[in-house]
């Protein structure tokens, strides 16, 4: 089992992490934000996956070739990144950590209510955590995503067969677009386990904590400005705010099945679904990057070209999750772009947001050709 | 359009709780928040997504491309956590003396349990049996029938069908989870037939053989099964309080004779 879970580890968190850390800091020396970081890395793995999963699939070929080139690739990155954050630390990267960890731990007292509100956060996390191991959700929808995964992890094949039945047939590209199902396979496959096994235990261990990694960076963001400077007397500091936005979130997740259509819901009880991912960790994201590009419109005019590239990555990714996606991604882009563009009244976000919306765009015209 | 419109809105907002402690916080929002790009993500963008919603005009050309069943997650664009959790602690940063802080995020708190429902009270959660989160009478049967290197196909009863092919790619079915459900209209003779409280053997073994099923699983308790002993198949053992009948004289080997 802790094999299994160290392969988890490597191929959930290090491998995401390292590909952020990569893309963030190659060629250039500003500091990377080890949550931002791990969230693109999110994003760009999968949209990797995406870009050599669906070629395979429409040419009719099988897994061990995605799994091959998709680990060749996706490691490669991942240790470019590693190594670039081994020469950080040497650079004095370590020292910085150090001096800060001795300061946060001098004002250990003064910081003891948004310690507390950390604990009670990291508690609820704990415990959402837990019932995802413990709890079994029946949901009609695994009896046809799992034996996707299973096929492709075990026999190999790709969309090949009738997942209800194990019947043979032909490829369907309404789901071979959206291989979220082969990427939990290559999961699975990678830790050793049957594909159930990783998509019902192990995967809500991490994409459950990868949702409020992508909550605490938006948290970050929103707690700026006036309110949180704690400068009038008895305001409240962003490091007491960010806990609390935090344990919010976490509420608002444990008690968002006020039906079964929320993104909460499929959060906490369908996790390893793409629609699941596409909710709880695409959509964030893009909340999270267009909020950065408002920013960035804000203070130089337009949005740095390094921001549309993750529009677009992100958008690739969203599209290996749901078929849907291309079409949803597009429109909360270009929507947000329009406001930014009247609001700022920069006209050059909306060729950004229209460029970002490119891959999406892309899927959903091969999706309605083919 | 109007009404189907509605009536996926009506079922996305549940009893309504959420949605107006969703609007409570958007109105506070829109009051206190100064920053034009926060205004966008959070406010601008949720409201152009709720009047596209609504728009039929939107909606037709949606239900034209996609499946009409999935336009509620037009509603996922809505970022409706992070309106209420930064509304939540954009309130609480606006109370000055402690008790007040205090109780405003208790009350945050409070308003957010009240309105929301607990996922975990969900009728579909039960305790995980193992950790591939199937019956584990499932695992038993399945485990039971398979022959490594090969398929086995077995019609199994209703309550084990969506979960036989999540545990094993190997075991195959003459119905899937799509005949379960109704709405779909697709129909299988033999699945209706082992539905029935007193099993008609004849019928289902004759059904099972044209559908080329090895196995058939039923429940022990199951009345009038024995006549599957005169119908083509013979009992097996009974596992996990399943009865399992092999076809009779079924090749179930994984050398198979080269074709010429």
């Amino acid at each position: 089992m802790i094999v299994k879970l160290l392969m988890l580890g490597i191929w959930m968190v290090l491998v995401p992490w390292g590909m952020g850390y990569f893309a963030l800091r190659v060629g250039r020396k500003n500091t990377v934000e080890a949550g931002y970081a791990f969230c693109l890395g999110y994003m760009l793995m999968w949209a990797l996956f995406q870009l050599i999963a669906v070629p395979v699939i429409i040419k009719e070929g099988e897994f061990p070739l995605v799994e091959f080139v998709f680990e060749a690739v996706s490691l490669t990155l991942a240790l470019a990144g590693l190594f670039l954050f081994a020469m950080q630390l040497k650079e004095g990267l370590w020292k910085e950590w150090c001096s800060f960890g001795k300061e946060a731990f001098g004002k250990i007292k003064e910081k003891a209510v948004p310690l507390f509100f950390w604990a009670v956060f990291g508690a609820g996390l704990l415990f959402q955590m837990a019932q995802a191991y413990l709890l079994a959700y029946a949901d009609g929808d695994d009896a046809f995503y799992i034996p996707i995964s299973l096929t492709a992890s075990q026999g190999g094949s790709l969309y090949t067969s009738i997942p209800y039945t194990g019947e043979g047939s032909t490829l369907n590209l309404r789901y071979g677009l959206a291989p979220f199902p082969v990427w939990v396979g290559f999961i699975a496959s990678k830790c050793r386990v049957n594909a159930a096994v990783a998509a019902h235990s192990l995967m809500p261990l991490v994409l459950i904590p990868v949702t409020y990694v992508l909550y605490l960076e938006i948290g970050r963001r929103l707690c700026s400005g006036d309110f949180c400077t704690g400068e009038k007397k008895g305001r409240m500091r962003k490091e007491t705010l960010l806990p609390l936005f935090m344990i919010f979130v976490a509420l608002l997740q444990i008690f968002g099945n006020y039906s079964i259509y929320p993104a909460s819901t499929f959060l906490l009880t369908r996790t390893r679904q793409g629609k699941a991912a596409l909710g709880n960790v695409v959509l964030p994201f893009f909340i999270l990057l267009l909020y950065k590009m408002a920013e960035e419109v804000k203070v130089r005019g337009k949005a740095r070209a390094q921001s549309v590239l993750w529009l677009m990555a992100a958008m690739t990714a969203g599209c290996l999750c749901s078929t849907m996606s291309g079409f949803l991604c597009s429109m909360f882009v270009m929507l947000t772009a329009f406001l930014i563009f009247l609001l700022y009244r920069k006209p050059f976000i909306l060729l950004q947001g229209f460029l970002g919306c490119v891959p999406g765009i892309a899927y959903a015209l091969l999706y309605l050709k083919l | 359009m109007w009404d189907e419109i509605l009536l996926l809105f009506k079922n996305y907002i549940g009893n309504g709780l959420a949605a107006g402690l969703f609007v409570l916080s958007f109105l506070y929002l829109l009051c206190v928040e100064k920053d034009r790009s926060k205004r966008i993500i959070l406010l601008y963008t949720s409201a152009v997504v709720l009047v596209l919603f609504f728009c039929p005009l939107f909606a037709a050309v949606i239900f034209r491309f996609l499946d009409p069943e999935t336009y509620y997650r037009i509603l996922w664009l809505v970022p409706m956590t992070a309106v209420i959790a930064y509304a939540g602690i954009r309130f609480v940063a606006g109370c000055t003396k402690k008790w007040i802080k205090t109780a405003a995020v208790l009350a945050v708190c409070g308003l957010i349990v009240l309105t929301g429902d607990y996922v975990y009270d969900n009728p579909f959660f039960s305790r995980a049996e193992n950790r591939f989160h199937v019956p584990q009478s499932v695992i038993h049967v399945c485990d039971a029938i398979v022959v490594e290197g090969r398929e086995v196909r077995a019609a199994f009863p209703d309550e084990m069908i969506p979960f036989v092919r999540q545990y094993t790619g190997i075991v195959c079915m003459p119905y899937g989870r799509d005949t379960q459900v109704e709405r779909w209209g697709k129909t299988n003779e033999l699945y209706e037939a082992l539905k029935e409280e007193v099993l008609d053997c004849e019928k289902i073994a004759a059904l099972a053989i044209r559908q080329e099923c090895h196995y058939i699983i039923v429940n022990a308790a199951k009345k009038g099964q024995e006549d599957f002993e005169k119908n083509g198949y013979h009992f097996v053992e009974t596992v996990a309080g399943y009865s399992i009948y092999l076809q009779d004289g079924v090749y179930l080997g994984i050398d198979f004779p080269e074709e010429e």
